[in-house]
């Protein structure tokens, strides 16, 4: 009886199984829809990060525009780099060209202890929204507000805000995607390349007087590393260090400006400040 | 007739402390910092230079567009310095820094004496744009773009909104009291100018003294007094419609496209002093006041006078401060500086003590539905909080209208989780706004 | 003079910058004062047992709460009595005399399962303590109906009850077979001259015994229904104070008086309007209206999508009640109602200002 009632079942289900198959194949070809294969050759090479640095909607999106518009050029994936680059070149027929790795560069150093707050923020905990209100509750305009927006939208678990307020890369984990950069409202991160030591850690185009007010870590457009600089890389604009890392790269191997810097916001970054991300900075 | 709206709240007025009293007149301060960004739009750009010297209501920033308002320096004496000071709405922004020479004198050609009557509606549009009027309930419009809708759209109606829903702000009531054959004349011009029949005046009746005062000035000239409900937020440009005309303004238009126009009592002040008298907006009816503020004043106050100065004419403060609010406190900002200036949209500053800043942690929403009940926009704020909290942005957008918000604050008011729900609000409209500009610059 | 203004004002950047002054905390507390009445009564008439079974449930269910926010490391939020309410309302639906550790496992379960899962406070799907019932009673079937506590004056209309299938047939047995304990307070002999003014009230009125029992808590029911009376004076008080609005218990029992009313017309009885009244004093379905499908959280968010929710919930109720198995109707049919609330909301979406309406 028992064995009977199993034996319905099974039969029971496999014919379900059957009908519901040939319906399913029926309607697959009947009704398929006309798609390039190469976008999805090209979706199996990339990393699937859906991290949107390449402009489009994710992963998708771009290998469909790769794919269909002969303009979109195939080194876009900045997370896959050389080795997807080439990968996508070759699916579409397209000039693989040298991909530039760039990973984040979070320009302030303003950090708790540093930069004055000029009140309570009591609202939603994103930089976006704390920046609407006046600009939120930072004295410093243009510093870091800390509330993790961009650590939010890495993809990559490559930003970690540390305990002091200021978001820290790390170098080994960051795609140079840039997802960061589009979403600080700030505009306090920029992509650079990893090998530059000379990096400005503030974006302040206030006065000098004004930031000392604000910052003790801020550059204060002295010009003191202008000066100094031997290859005339650095410029100042607008009372803001501005180093050409072209000149730099090429031309210079001793770093006098970060010697004559007296606010110290010339040096590599402030890696090192966090647990877990102790990357030893590079030696000078 | 009492006319109602579905939906706001009622905050306690907090009007006792300064409605009965005179619009004060504060001395002349030392320096003025006049910022040239004084209405919604582009900055205008400063035409005087540092070591000029103006004298009261000459001309020191222009429209760069045309579609910006000039800004006139409000009163006479040297300017020293353009450079970046606090601005009340917009943090730092490009200020003329105007060292007064205590003589207050009026440039020439000023002070005119003639009956807008004779004058054409272009002519006075014209006198308006020149004068730099804007809003003055705290928006600041170009008053001169409202006054000029485009051709196809026939305006009928005109509304002066004398609510003053706000709480603690009375600087609209004490403009009627004092100004009330100038607000008039005001209304009456402007209803020239749009060729218009019919005008309301809508007052709420918490201030039957205004309403009794207008009634009486309005009789025999197409002008209307309409008692209000005191609802929070019966001000609102489309709360004010719907409560007069019964009339919705369609989702994403303007008052314009129901034929209607709204303007401010102070605005129109203005309008007729600008009119009559040839005098710029270099000044306004500003309320000082709040719990920890000495001796609240109604004060007419020069445009760019710090903040600091207001306070001193109060004889100061007693007790800490919590914080200082430009404008009202249900939709007014905070300041980070006593260093701000007033503006031309500085209806009203208000403190509010230490005490009674509640600096509680937000929690979950429950779902308790009284921001939904309170919601004049009839939308659901709760669920657009929690969208946005999600980062669910654009499902905000499409689904739940949150373009349609008017930020008025009710929900958040209501809220007994106390979420942010305001901020969460323009917190997806700021994100979706980046998302578009980053699609408009990627599709280039 | 003037004040350093950076230095001496807390400045809370946001708007609006005053607030109403309620809070979810004084909303939840509000709601544990307007039951206390009714669960103090029901301890004073089934006895030291019940008093320990409310303790225990809302005992465990904050013990259980901050267990797992310790656990996963969330902020805990036990002050906000959420979880002392849950376990109230907890037992609220429990027979007077169940074994209390089966009242703490139900009370874990409603705290842990039915709401931290979900997200914690306001983001679940079905009413925690409800889920908890369910729980207790698809488990321990047999001890949720027979755990009643014997009532002198239950007989006649405890029989009656279950007849109408109202409270199990089991319970029906023990309130019928046992006579009453030792020590088993008797609200009639208590408090005379409540039940004299009572009988003489309703003897004038309808003249049945029945309403009395009801009424002052001999008809042997669960913890919450000791005394209807005490629990709509609960429902009023929330109704006062503005935690729940009239729209979901007031639709509930209007509906459930509809269904029963013209069933019991069509199918012939002598007085369906007296069974009808019967339907809606007894079986928990004033606590379940006031206190359970009335909780914000588990309900609809605009006035029509709760009318929508309380009939629903009322048409379960006698649907379960005259076709079901099961006894508590009121309790199944509130989680059924449950998981509809989010299409509830999706198709009350109020107007938008502006928008579908054709301005004139």
């Amino acid at each position: 009886m028992l064995l009977q009632t199993a034996i319905y079942a099974v039969l029971a289900m496999i014919g379900l199984g059957l009908i519901f198959g040939f319906f399913i194949s029926f309607a697959n070809r009947k009704w398929a829809v006309e798609v390039d294969p190469r976008i999805h050759e090209v979706d199996e090479v990339l990393p699937k990060g859906q991290c949107g640095g390449c402009g489009y909607p994710g992963c998708m999106a771009y290998a469909e525009a790769v794919v269909t518009n002969p303009d979109v050029p195939p080194n876009l994936c900045a997370p896959g780099k050389e080795a997807v680059a080439q990968k996508v070149a070759e699916i579409t027929g397209k000039k693989a060209v040298a991909l530039e790795t760039k990973i984040a560069f979070v320009r302030c150093s303003g950090t708790y202890g540093k930069a004055i707050r000029t009140g309570v923020y009591k609202g939603v905990k994103d930089c976006v929204s704390a920046n609407i209100l006046v600009g939120g509750d930072k004295g410093c305009t243009y510093g870091c507000l800390g509330y993790g927006t961009c650590v939010k939208v890495c993809m990559f678990d490559a930003l970690k805000m540390s305990p002091e307020g200021i978001p820290v890369v790390n170098p080994d984990k960051c795609t140079g995607c840039g997802k960061c950069v589009t979403v600080c409202p700030r505009n306090i991160i920029t992509l650079v390349k990893p090998e530059i030591m000379v990096k400005v850690n503030c974006n302040s185009r206030d006065k000098g007087a004004i930031v000392r007010k604000h910052c003790q870590a801020g550059c204060i457009g002295c010009g003191m590393c202008a000066k100094s600089c031997p290859y005339g890389a650095i410029v100042i604009d607008n009372f803001l260090a501005i180093v050409d890392h072209n000149i730099c790269l090429e031309k210079c191997s001793d770093p006098v400006c970060m010697i004559k810097c007296p606010t110290k916001v010339l040096r590599p970054a402030i890696w090192g400040t966090v647990p877990g991300f102790e990357v030893k900075e590079e030696k000078v | 007739m009492l006319r109602r709206i579905k939906g706001g709240v009622h905050p306690h007025d907090e009007k006792k402390s300064t409605d009965d009293k005179k619009i004060a007149v504060l001395p002349l301060p030392k320096k003025l910092f006049v910022p040239v960004h004084q209405h919604i739009g582009q900055p205008s750009v400063p035409v005087v230079k540092a070591g000029d010297e103006v004298k009261k209501g000459q001309l020191i920033a222009e429209s760069a567009d045309g579609r910006g308002t000039p800004v006139h320096s409000p009163t006479s004496g040297k300017v020293t310095e353009i450079g970046n000071y606090p601005h009340p709405l917009y943090g730092k922004s490009p200020c003329v820094v105007i060292e007064s020479d205590g003589l207050d004198q009026w440039q020439e050609g000023l002070l005119t004496d003639r009956s807008w009557e004779v004058l054409s509606a272009a002519e006075m549009i014209d006198i308006i744009f020149k004068n730099g009027i804007v809003g003055m309930g705290g928006a600041a419009f170009p008053t001169h773009i409202k006054l000029s809708p485009p051709k196809d759209k026939k305006i009928d109606t005109l509304i002066v909104n004398a609510a003053e829903c706000e709480p603690y702000l009375t600087s609209d009531y004490r403009t009627m009291i004092e100004y009330a054959d100038d607000v008039i004349k005001g209304t009456q011009i402007v209803m020239k100018i749009l060729g218009v029949q019919k005008g309301f005046i809508g007052i709420e009746n918490n201030k039957p003294k205004a309403i009794s005062l207008m009634k009486e000035k309005c009789k025999g000239k197409k002008i209307e007094v309409v008692e209000l409900e005191t609802k929070y937020p019966q001000g609102a440009e489309k709360m004010m419609i719907k409560a007069i005309l019964d009339k919705e303004v369609p989702s994403g238009k303007l008052p314009m496209d129901v034929g209607c126009a709204v303007q401010n009592v102070g605005s129109l002040k203005a309008v007729a002093d600008a009119v009559e008298k040839n005098i710029p907006l270099i000044e306004r009816v500003v309320t000082v006041t709040g719990r920890t503020v000495k001796n609240p004043v109604n004060v007419m106050a020069k445009v760019g006078t710090p903040f600091t100065e207001l306070f001193d004419f109060c004889g100061g403060f007693r007790g800490a401060n919590g914080k200082i609010i430009m404008g009202g406190p249900m939709m007014g900002m905070a300041q980070v500086s006593l260093d701000a200036v007033v503006v031309k949209a500085t209806s009203g500053i208000v403190s509010i003590a230490d005490n009674e800043v509640d600096l509680k942690e937000e929690l979950a929403c429950i779902r308790c539905g009284r921001c939904i009940d309170v919601c004049t926009m009839r939308l659901l704020p709760n669920v657009l909080s929690i969208l946005s909290e999600k980062g669910q942005h654009q499902t905000a957008q499409t689904d739940y209208n949150l373009m349609d918000c008017v930020e008025c604050g009710c929900c958040y008011y209501v809220c007994p989780s106390r979420r942010n729900i305001v901020h969460y609000i323009r917190q997806s409209k700021a994100k979706n706004a980046m998302l578009r500009n980053a699609i408009k610059t990627g599709s280039k | 003079m003037t004040p350093d203004s950076s230095a001496e004002t807390k400045i809370n950047l946001y708007a609006p910058h005053i607030m109403s002054g309620d809070s979810t905390g004084r909303i939840i507390w509000t709601v544990a004062a307007a039951m206390l009445p009714a669960l103090a009564y029901s301890s004073f008439i089934h006895g030291i047992n019940t008093l320990l079974l409310i303790l225990v449930c809302a005992a465990s269910a904050v013990a259980a709460e901050i267990l797992f926010q310790l656990v996963t490391g969330r902020r805990i939020t036990a002050a906000d009595g959420s979880a002392a309410v849950t376990g109230l309302v907890l037992a609220m639906t429990l027979p007077p005399l169940l074994p209390l550790w089966m009242a703490a496992a139900g009370s874990c379960f409603a705290v842990i399962a039915a709401k931290q899962l979900f997200g914690g406070l306001g983001r679940n799907l079905f009413n925690p303590a409800l889920a908890g019932r369910a729980l207790l009673f698809v488990i321990w079937s047999g001890s949720m109906r027979t755990a009643w506590n014997v009532t002198s004056e239950g007989n006649i209309p405890a029989e009656k009850l279950t007849s109408y299938g109202i409270i199990p047939q089991q319970a029906l047995d023990v309130i019928t077979s046992t006579p009453p304990g030792e020590g088993m307070y008797n609200a009639a002999t208590v408090i005379p001259w409540f039940t004299e003014s009572f009988t003489a009230f309703y003897d004038f009125m309808i003249g049945q015994n029945i309403l009395k029992a009801l009424f002052a808590g001999n008809s042997g029911g669960l913890t919450g229904e000791a005394a209807v009376i005490l629990v709509l004076a609960g429902g009023v008080f929330l109704l006062w104070r503005g935690v729940i609005t009239w729209h979901i218990p007031f639709s509930f029992l209007i509906s459930l008086s509809f269904a029963s009313y013209f069933f019991y017309s069509f199918t012939g009885s002598v007085s369906p309007g007296f069974i009808t009244f019967i339907h809606i004093i007894s079986g928990s379905v004033i606590p379940a209206a006031f206190f359970m499908a009335a909780d914000p959280v588990t309900s609809p968010l605009t006035g029509r999508g709760m009318v929508i929710f309380g009939t629903g919930c009322g048409i379960f109720t006698f649907i379960i009640r005259s076709a079901g198995f099961y006894p508590e109707a009121a309790f199944w049919a509130i989680l059924l109602m449950n998981a509809a609330v989010p299409l509830i909301d999706r198709i009350t979406k109020p107007p938008v200002f502006g928008l579908n309406r054709s301005s004139k």
